[in-house]
């Protein structure tokens, strides 16, 4: 976890999908689902895998984009960046949604029960969705950091 | 109501197109235990709500979708939900399992199935969120084919990850072996397109928000990992169906029949899904 948070400040993680190995079985989102919170649902995940046409698959994740839209559209301030996540600060977050309809690639979605945004957090540098994918579609690369 | 089992809703959604009104039926542990799920669910909600003498297109029929309680967790080879009615082309009790990912959404929706009789004087989606359900025009759907008609409305919805099992065509025009399809799975062979077609019915999107859990998450962890290890052993799970497709049964199946002294069909080429040279 260290060397992650270390390697965050210079660099940025990017959870990056191989579409071609994709085998459209989902286990990437049991698995984020039950790391965070012991349970399984799809509602709940933070990566979502959709299918556009039979050999055709998007990833649906943060991928710490430059312009970081989030940010800018939260009227109360409460999303942040911090060694490469984007962190909420549940006290300020008033569960407009804004942040949700701001993410051009749909990585953000509101909590079913609590109404907070849910936004990948590398599961403490270690993705667990990386760790559970059974061909290899996805893995963690570092990218050189253009804007801090 | 709460069940003992940890693998079941406790809850059937009945759908009727001819009243556009729903409601839920509860189910109970000792009827959960008796029928298990998918396939026992079904015989015994038909047997029960079905006339035997009718017409299969005949309003009162019941199409049933129905899920098992392994549904909505990462159990490999359980993926599937399953389709009951009295079919048009045999008039006796029919299924098909299919796979996709309809039966972990109607299980998040909170329910264990979907059981939708009557007859819409127009044609009609239905679009159950969690415990709102719709019916929704589909006059601009209709006589679409399947993918069309998930992305359209997938579309109209507005979500990328709903489920949507449409039929097309074949089923709007009541070929006795149309297939319902979810994604690119079909639930195929005995007419239960047909009998959506029949009910004005071109599809049924479902978006839940629930979560499913475990009984004993440790256990079931350790559990699942030497079951992927089991099932990398085997030849055929391993390596053969995920190349070939359910094909690469056909010769094992017909080298099983031919040594019990039953009928086995011709080596020709591109039947077992290797496209080798065979003698016709």
């Amino acid at each position: 976890m260290k060397m992650s948070v270390l390697l965050a400040t210079e660099k940025k993680p990017l959870v990056r999908f191989d579409m071609k190995k994709c085998a459209f079985c989902k286990i990437c989102e049991f698995s984020c689902a039950k790391f965070h919170y012991g349970k399984y649902g799809d509602a709940i995940s933070r990566i979502t895998i959709i299918r556009k046409s039979p050999l055709m698959f998007k990833c649906l994740i943060c991928t710490r984009c430059e312009k970081r839209y989030c940010i800018t559209a939260c009227p109360t301030k409460a999303l942040s960046y911090k060694n490469g996540n984007i962190v909420v600060d549940e006290k300020l977050c008033n569960s407009c949604g804004d942040c949700v309809k701001a993410c051009p690639f749909q990585g953000i979605r509101l909590h079913p029960e609590t109404k907070m945004p849910i936004i990948c957090d590398l599961c403490n540098g270690d993705p667990s969705c990386v760790k559970a994918c059974p061909k290899g579609a996805l893995s963690l690369v570092w990218l050189p950091e253009t804007r801090k | 109501m709460k069940m003992k089992y940890s693998g079941y809703k406790g809850k059937i959604l009945r759908i009727n197109l001819t009243t556009k009104k729903t409601s839920t039926m509860e189910i109970t542990d000792e009827f959960a235990r008796k029928y298990l799920g998918g396939n026992g669910f079904s015989a015994r909600f038909i047997f029960d709500m079905v006339d035997p003498r009718i017409d299969a297109f005949d309003p009162t029929n019941v199409v049933s979708m129905m899920t098992g309680p392994f549904q909505g967790i990462n159990i490999p080879t359980a993926g599937k939900y399953h389709m009951a009615t009295k079919s048009p082309l045999t008039n006796g009790f029919f299924d098909s399992i299919s796979g996709g990912h309809m039966g972990a959404e109607i299980k998040y929706a909170g329910y264990d199935g979907f059981l939708i009789t009557g007859r819409s004087d127009k044609p009609v989606y239905v679009f159950v969120d969690d415990d709102n359900v719709e019916f929704r025009s589909a006059e601009k759907i209709w006589g679409r084919l399947t993918s069309e008609t998930q992305e359209m409305i997938k579309e109209e919805i507005g979500d990328p990850k709903i489920c949507v099992s449409a039929i097309g065509p074949a089923g709007e025009n009541r070929v006795r072996y149309a297939c319902v399809i979810t994604e690119y799975r079909a639930a195929g062979r005995g007419g239960v397109g047909a009998v959506m077609g029949s009910k004005n019915l071109k599809a049924v999107a479902v978006r839940g928000s629930g979560t499913n859990e475990v009984a004993d998450p440790e256990k079931f962890e350790e559990w699942m990992k030497w079951f992927n290890e089991e099932v990398k052993k085997v030849p055929a799970l391993a390596s053969g169906l995920p190349t070939y497709g359910t094909p690469v049964l056909v010769s094992s199946i017909n080298n099983m029949f031919g040594a019990w002294g039953l009928g086995t069909i011709r080596p020709s080429s591109s039947r077992d899904g290797r496209a080798s040279p065979g003698r016709r």
